[in-house]
């Protein structure tokens, strides 16, 4: 074997270029994608702020204050962690690729915290929604009980349902992203077969 | 492109021109290198257009410590990796399929079936992820030192995953070793 295979197979590997659309045609359209996702986030993250902001002087009372309170607190938390995120998400680039997997596994190890986090927040909501429909029951009654239950459970299943998608796909790209960076370390240093 | 803090300061005009300039200039490594990571099209443009905008951001970084095919190649490479750990289950698996195909010692068969160019990156695409990525790089015309610097790799390193790599490709190929 000869670096005239290498030669050969070069030749025939540059001649193959596959078709390619505008690159930089594709550049804006992944721009105009992402800046609507940013746009997307903010938006959202403004009109929880705004509802929160209705439910402290519209609704007034400490319990709707307290939701108000919660909502803006999480709103701006996840905010917060979307910025970081988008700002993470092209680190690392221009490092060389087992600088890059490091990088990507340590920010893949962050999500994963984040969504662990997200579980206790949770259980933290349905601890404090419980108080509050024992106030309501006490000040109000059982009426509207129902509805108020049907709300809570549509909204823990769809919270429940977005963490663990995400943490499932959050797992599975770490796993990738580790046997990525040991596929790179093996042998890393040895200088001969 | 001088200072750091240039990175926010550049015009969008001239980051677009110099985007341009590098993509015009390098399609057809970063096509050929798209298409070592991924064989659907639709996903292999998806993972072109994610190299083309990663370019985008961090053209007005680029202080030339290495020379501009090593940055848009590890941009490009690193990107790749990304786009792996991203894929879902069921593409990972079709990939698996296709990996075992091309293991299969039907030379005379794929011979017939394809021509030389696409039968070279199927053999490739089959290579383990550390061999396939030190080969495309060589194929891409950098040497050991430079393959090593976009893979953060020893030079040695490199010579070995080569010697590997061409073993490997030969084999796939059906040739003799």
């Amino acid at each position: 074997m000869t670096d005239q295979d290498i030669d050969r197979w070069t030749a025939a590997w540059q001649s193959g270029a596959p078709p390619t659309a505008d690159l930089a045609r594709m550049a804006q359209r992944e721009r105009r994608i992402l800046t609507a996702w940013i746009a997307l986030d903010w938006t959202v993250g403004a009109g929880l702020i705004a509802f929160a902001a209705w439910l402290w002087f519209a609704v007034d009372t400490p319990v709707t204050r307290f939701a108000a309170a919660g909502i803006t607190v999480l709103t701006v938390a996840v905010l917060a962690f979307t910025v970081v995120n988008w700002r993470g998400s092209f680190a690392g680039d221009r490092a060389s690729a087992a600088d890059f997997l490091g990088l990507a596994l340590a920010r893949s190890h962050t999500r994963l915290r984040y969504i662990d986090f997200g579980w206790w927040v949770l259980a933290a909501d349905l601890v404090v929604i419980a108080g509050a429909v024992g106030l309501e029951i006490r000040d109000e009654g059982a009426a509207r009980l129902p509805s108020i239950l049907a709300m809570v459970v549509l909204a823990t299943a769809v919270a429940a349902g977005i963490l663990l998608w995400w943490g499932q796909r959050e797992r599975r790209r770490a796993q990738k992203l580790g046997a990525m960076q040991r596929a790179m370390q093996q042998d890393q240093g040895s200088g001969h077969d | 492109m001088g200072a750091p803090r240039d990175y926010w300061g550049m015009r969008e005009t001239n980051r677009d021109r110099a985007l341009e300039r590098v993509l015009v200039t390098h399609a057809a490594a970063l096509a050929r290198l798209a298409a070592s990571y991924e064989l659907r099209p639709a996903l292999r443009e998806e993972l072109l257009q994610d190299i083309a905008f990663a370019l985008w951001r961090a053209l007005p970084s680029f202080r030339h410590e290495a020379s501009e095919k090593i940055f848009v190649m590890r941009i490009a490479t690193n990107r790749a990796l990304s786009h792996l750990a991203a894929r879902t289950p069921a593409a990972d698996a079709l990939d698996a399929a296709s990996e075992i195909t091309d293991a299969m010692p039907r030379p005379d068969e794929l011979a017939a079936r394809l021509q030389t160019v696409e039968r070279l990156q199927r053999a490739v695409h089959g290579l383990p992820l550390p061999l396939r990525q030190v080969l495309v790089l060589a194929f891409e015309g950098l040497d050991h030192e430079d393959i090593g610097r976009v893979l953060g790799l020893t030079a040695n390193n490199v010579a070995v995953r080569l010697h590997r790599g061409k073993a490997l490709l030969k084999n796939a190929l059906g040739e003799t070793p």
